[in-house]
């Protein structure tokens, strides 16, 4: 026989190849299933369909066996029926088990019914109930059916299931992986597929562990971010407020640099002022000094009743320390250093107060007249002038007017500046003594007074040129 | 006896007894729901079925014109291979591809004993044999992978004697 064309059994449809397989027992069917794919197919179904089939068939059968047996066990056992329903019984305790072993695997299309001879033999013991009015004993009728359905279930514990729950687990992570779920029945898979499924499952596992422990990473980053943020805008605000301290200081300073200038300015112009004042008061000096030459020749009393006194009247108003007498100022400060010091902390400066106040009147009012000045003069100048006393009064004081001129306008090289600053100080106590004067009305006294200070220090600074001349001289 | 006109795939056509075509359930219920007349000579076309094939079924037919109608498939009937007729196994002493055409037009045609018959010839073709000599008889690629071969002769090892 020679195949024509396409037409082989494998082109044939499902029915035909089911037809076929029928006419064969469930042993050769299982047997064939190793032929192909499409075989295995087919023979698959039908150890499932002839399982199913039998159980059905057995429950049926039990059901009318049952039927006739009477309810009562004791009379069951003696009923003709009673070895039917015994094996029946038997048969089913197989089939439950066969059930609870294939059946969920069955259903999930993991698998077939397997032990394609059990069913064999199962359908051979029902049919012999079935037909058999008496059949044999339970115990030799059923050994075959228990052997093998044993054998199988064992065989499939032992070998089938491990590989099994594999293919389950595989297929739960096909159904995890793949969103669509095919209804077809597969029996097989892709092995390496599966396998690479399975890594790639557990590589997104890890994946997944990873970028959760990365978001927890990042969150906890933006929070600090966040925070540096908010210092940051803190730091600017600060900043800015500095800026604009530092432009207030600015301004502050430009203002105190002007008012400064200003100051300055007030400084030099009295300055300028105290100049003037110093140049009109050598002016007065001179004047004095020509009044003075002018006029003791032809006058006796020393202020023409004529000629009003020239007052110079200032705005400056002198220190306490150059109007009062050094020896009093020293005692003052030496007062206030004790009280400082907490030694003489009972000393009232009130007291103190009064007794320079009554030690100015004293000074003011013990001012000397201008004949006893020149009788102290004459005094002072009489020891030296023992071995030179050929010369006359009116001949001395011309000498010393004359060297006053002299001295006032060419500065001897040998007076100090300490001394001219003395001459100052001088200046100043009788510009204070001139104004008490005034104060007093005595407008008079108060030229009076002027002229005989100036002549007082003309006297002095002569004495000490004369001095040192006649030392020169001796 | 009124005949009916049947027309092959190639366009061939057969005249046969009504009662012969009745065979075929199809086209005894085509006939029956269809309600024609004896009288009109309709050409029922068949085409799935070629003029070498419909022959065979004719002559098929043809021979079991007589035969009482087959029993309804029973699951607990136990089915036999053994029980073909000798002129049935001589009329099916044909090459693979005729037999399993015939099969096909069996089942198109809905001939219950021819289907019987033919499928019985095939599984007694098959039965008694190894798989590996299946696969040599029918021309059969084993194309299954090692490790789905494997998983196979694993779950056939139970009743395998030690």
């Amino acid at each position: 026989m020679k195949m024509a064309g396409r037409a082989s059994i494998l082109y044939l449809p499902e029915v035909a190849l089911e037809k076929i397989f029928s006419f064969l027992s469930y042993d050769e069917i299982a047997k064939n299933r190793i032929v192909c794919k499409k075989f295995n197919e087919v023979s698959s179904k039908l150890l499932s369909r002839g399982f199913i089939q039998l159980e059905k068939k057995h429950a049926s059968i039990y059901k009318r066996v049952k039927a006739l047996l009477p309810r009562r066990e004791s009379e069951r056992r003696l009923h003709p029926m009673a070895r039917h329903s015994d094996v029946l019984q038997a048969v089913e305790t197989r089939i439950s088990m066969l059930n609870m072993t294939y059946m969920k695997y069955i259903e999930s299309n993991l698998l077939c019914f397997i032990p394609g001879k059990v069913l064999d033999e199962m359908k051979h013991v029902l049919s012999l109930v079935e037909k058999d009015h008496t059949p044999p004993r339970t115990h030799q009728l059923l050994q075959e059916l228990r052997d093998l359905s044993s054998m199988a279930m064992e065989h499939f514990d032992e070998h089938i299931l491990p590989g099994i729950k594999e293919q389950l687990n595989r297929r739960e992570v096909l159904n995890c992986t793949a969103s669509t779920s095919s209804k077809v029945p597969r029996l097989f898979y892709n092995y390496s597929i599966t396998s690479e499924l399975h890594k790639v499952k557990k590589q997104s596992k890890t994946h997944k562990h990873h970028i959760t422990f990365l978001t927890q990473s990042t969150q906890k980053l933006w929070e600090k971010l966040k925070r540096q943020n908010v210092r940051l805008k803190a730091q600017a605000v600060k900043i800015r407020e500095q800026e604009r301290k530092i432009q207030e200081q600015t301004t502050k300073i430009q203002e105190q640099e002007g008012s400064l200038a200003d100051i300055k300015k007030h400084i030099d112009e009295w300055d300028q002022k105290y100049k003037d004042l110093t140049s009109d008061l050598i002016r007065a000096k001179d004047d004095i000094l020509s009044a003075m030459v002018h006029s003791r020749p032809s006058t006796s009393s020393p202020m023409p009743p004529n000629s009003p006194p020239k007052s110079y009247k200032s705005n400056i108003r002198p220190r306490m320390s150059h109007i009062l007498p050094r020896s009093c100022i020293s005692l003052q400060l030496d007062l206030e250093r004790k009280r400082k010091s907490n030694l003489l902390p009972e000393i009232p400066l009130k007291r103190l107060r009064e007794k320079e106040e009554t030690k100015v009147d004293e000074l003011t009012l013990k001012i000397p007249s201008f004949s006893d000045m020149q009788k102290e003069a004459k005094k002072d100048s009489d020891p030296p002038d023992t071995s030179t006393s050929r010369f006359r009064s009116s001949d001395f004081s011309s000498m010393i007017s004359s060297s006053l001129e002299s001295l006032l306008r060419n500065k001897l090289p040998g007076i100090s500046s300490r001394k001219r600053k003395m001459a100052e100080d001088i200046d100043l106590k009788n510009r204070f003594a001139i104004r008490i004067t005034e104060a007093r009305g005595d407008i008079g006294a108060a030229a009076y007074f002027r002229y005989s200070v100036a002549s007082a220090i003309l006297i002095f600074r002569s004495t000490k040129w004369y001095n040192d001349h006649y030392k020169l001289f001796a | 006896m009124p005949n009916i006109k049947l027309q092959s795939s190639d366009g061939e056509t057969f005249e046969v007894d009504v009662e012969i075509a009745k065979c075929s359930v199809t086209i005894k219920t085509m006939l029956e729901d269809l309600g024609m007349d004896d009288e009109e000579e309709e050409v029922v076309p068949l085409p799935n079925v070629n003029s070498a094939i419909l022959r065979k079924v004719i002559h098929w037919a043809t021979y079991h014109k007589d035969d009482p109608p087959p029993p309804e498939d029973d699951e607990n009937k136990e089915k036999r291979t053994d029980d073909i007729s000798s002129w049935d196994a001589d009329f099916l002493k044909v090459d693979q591809g005729t037999l399993f055409e015939l099969i096909l037009a069996a089942n198109y045609l809905d001939i219950k004993g021819l289907l019987d018959v033919t499928c019985k010839t095939v599984a007694n073709m098959i039965k008694g044999k190894a798989p590996e000599e299946i696969r040599k008889t029918f021309n059969i690629k084993n194309d299954f992978t090692a490790s789905e071969e494997e998983q196979v002769r694993k779950e056939n090892e139970w009743c395998e004697e030690k």
